[in-house]
């Protein structure tokens, strides 16, 4: 077990990626640069946030809870619907530059994943 | 007295005026000229040569001889007339003829046409209008700028001096009523200053009215914690007891403190925050809690959503919209009996969201009905409970959030609260795309 830990926080420490990429699209936070098959493509602070949210928790379902407080820097309350809000924009706006091939995924009751096929 | 803008007003409408007036003259006594003396010898003579031409070398000749002369003065022409007269002279549009026949007896009109003042019409001298003239117009011009600079400079010093009085602080200022019968800007502005006028006074007045109101809420308690202190001195014995009773006042004073802090907060208009939600789930959580305080007191609430469907998110403060409606709620509480019972019905559209709060209890006296969200009024202060700051609370979160909040008796009894929020313009509608991510499934419970 502490070598699992060992290996955990070694890994938490190891230097954070320069940029996300997910299919064609790759967000450079430092930038705030967001582009699909080499176009950029303008978000909102809040999507570009939310984002990077999705992105940076890959494969597991990131909880509503938490891209609350990532992404607009409150505790969630529970008739607080503005990450819906947001997803929604998001969504829209993957599904136009990306022709669908970028998705988020709802988890219903718990949060948000982002899908890549093709 | 210091009369910029008249001076300014009163000269620029002399100047103008000065200007047209010596333009139009000018104008007026150029038009009036004939063509001079010198262009009309001109004429006789270019007629006359033409003429002997004509005679002589016939229209042949006359036409070549035209070709020599210069382009710009081509003022002569010519045509057969056989039999019929040639048109008449006329000189004030610089027109001269003549009629001649050639050797062959053929008769012909000659024409010379002045088509432009050739500089030989000259300019009238400035002033050249004689004295009176121009005493009469400068009279005039005089009269009639001042006339109309008065007209528009005497109101705005007479509003200027409303202005002052009201800065002074006599709040009870207004503009006369022969102002308002102007139909125009002035006459706007006069009745847009009257209604400024009431309305700050109206705000200074509450506010004075709700200070002197604090005041005498607050002491109250504050005349009960000294009750208990002097209690507890006269009697140690009973010192925990007036030590409870002095816990207890502190706490109504800090629940009304900061009641009036929210208050005050709402008054000024603070920015409510961009959180997305929907009334009926705030609207849940709020009857979830209220429904454990009416099974203590025995009533009963209804929870009735229409249109959940088609429900519009409203942007704001869920904080202070829970708030309101539990203030409400609350309230609705306090005035209802074992055995009765509050429904609190929501009726949703895209436009926005109303929602509507039925109490059976006693209702309010209908002259009520209108201040009932004014702070500190209470339909029936005898009752004990509340300060009266619940529902003007209530009635400044939902105005902040572009809402409105009015109280009706029922028909038979009760009082119904009806509230509207309006649906935020920005949100997604609740199409197809959108229901997957409303995930109505999450039903929110208390937590």
């Amino acid at each position: 077990l502490a070598r699992l830990k060992a290996v955990l926080r070694r890994q938490r420490g190891s230097q954070p990626p320069q940029y996300f990429l997910a299919g064609k699209l790759r967000l450079i936070p430092s930038r705030r640069e967001v582009s699909f098959d080499g176009k950029t493509f303008e978000l909102t602070t809040c999507e570009f946030d939310l984002l990077e949210a999705l992105l940076r928790s890959r494969d597991t379902v990131a909880t509503k809870d938490d891209l609350s407080l990532s992404v607009l820097g409150r505790r969630r309350e529970p008739y607080d619907r503005s990450i819906d809000v947001h997803v929604s924009n998001l969504r829209k706006k993957l599904s136009a530059i990306s022709g669908k091939t970028i998705e988020v995924e709802t988890v219903r009751a718990v949060g948000y994943r982002l899908k890549v096929t093709a | 007295m210091r009369r910029p803008l008249f001076v300014k007003i009163f000269l620029g409408v002399c100047a103008s005026f000065l200007f047209v007036t010596y333009f139009v003259w000018f104008e007026d006594s150029l038009l009036k000229q004939s063509p001079s003396r010198t262009t009309a010898v001109q004429a006789q003579i270019a007629l006359a040569g033409a003429s002997s031409i004509v005679r002589l070398g016939g229209e042949d000749a006359l036409r070549k001889e035209l070709t020599t002369w210069p382009k710009e003065r081509q003022y002569m022409t010519f045509e057969r007339i056989d039999g019929k007269s040639a048109p008449a002279p006329d000189p004030v549009h610089g027109l001269y003829t003549a009629t001649v026949k050639d050797s062959q007896g053929r008769s012909f009109a000659l024409l010379y046409h002045v088509t432009r003042f050739d500089g030989y019409v000259s300019p009238p001298l400035p002033l050249d209008m004689g004295p009176h003239a121009i005493l009469g117009t400068l009279i005039g011009i005089l009269v009639f700028s001042g006339l109309l600079t008065f007209y528009l400079t005497a109101p705005i010093s007479r509003i200027r001096a409303g202005f002052g009085r009201l800065a002074s602080g006599d709040l009870k200022v207004r503009l006369g009523s022969d102002w308002l019968r102007r139909r125009d800007e002035i006459g706007d502005l006069a009745a847009d200053f009257n209604k400024m006028a009431t309305r700050l006074e109206e705000l200074v007045m509450s506010r004075d009215r709700l200070l002197a109101d604090i005041s005498h809420e607050l002491r109250s308690p504050l005349a009960r914690l000294h009750l208990a202190i002097a209690l507890a001195r006269q009697s140690p014995d009973k010192a925990l007891q007036s030590l409870e009773r002095i816990g207890c006042e502190a706490d109504k004073l800090e629940e009304m403190v900061s009641e009036l802090l929210a208050l005050s907060k709402l008054e000024s208009g603070a920015r409510t925050s961009d959180q997305y939600f929907f009334v009926s789930e705030i609207a849940a959580l709020v009857v979830d809690d209220a429904r454990f305080e009416a099974q203590e007191k025995g009533a009963t609430i209804d929870f009735v959503t229409n249109g959940r469907g088609s429900e519009a998110l409203v942007v704001g403060s869920g904080k202070l919209i829970s708030r309101a409606i539990e203030n409400i709620v609350r309230n609705a509480l306090r005035f209802s009996r074992r055995g009765e019972t509050i429904t609190v019905e929501l009726d949703s559209t895209a436009a926005g969201t109303t929602l509507y709060i039925r109490d059976q209890g006693p209702g309010v006296k209908a002259e009520q009905l209108e201040s009932l969200f004014e702070p500190f009024v209470q339909a029936d202060p005898a009752n004990g409970q509340g300060y009266g700051l619940g529902l003007a609370i209530a009635k400044r979160a939902i105005v902040a959030h572009g809402g409105t909040i009015s109280a009706v008796n029922g028909a038979t009894e009760g009082l119904t609260i009806i509230l509207w929020l309006p649906a935020a313009p920005d949100a997604p509608e609740a199409g197809d795309e959108a229901k997957s991510v409303w995930d109505r499934s999450v039903s929110p419970a208390p937590v």
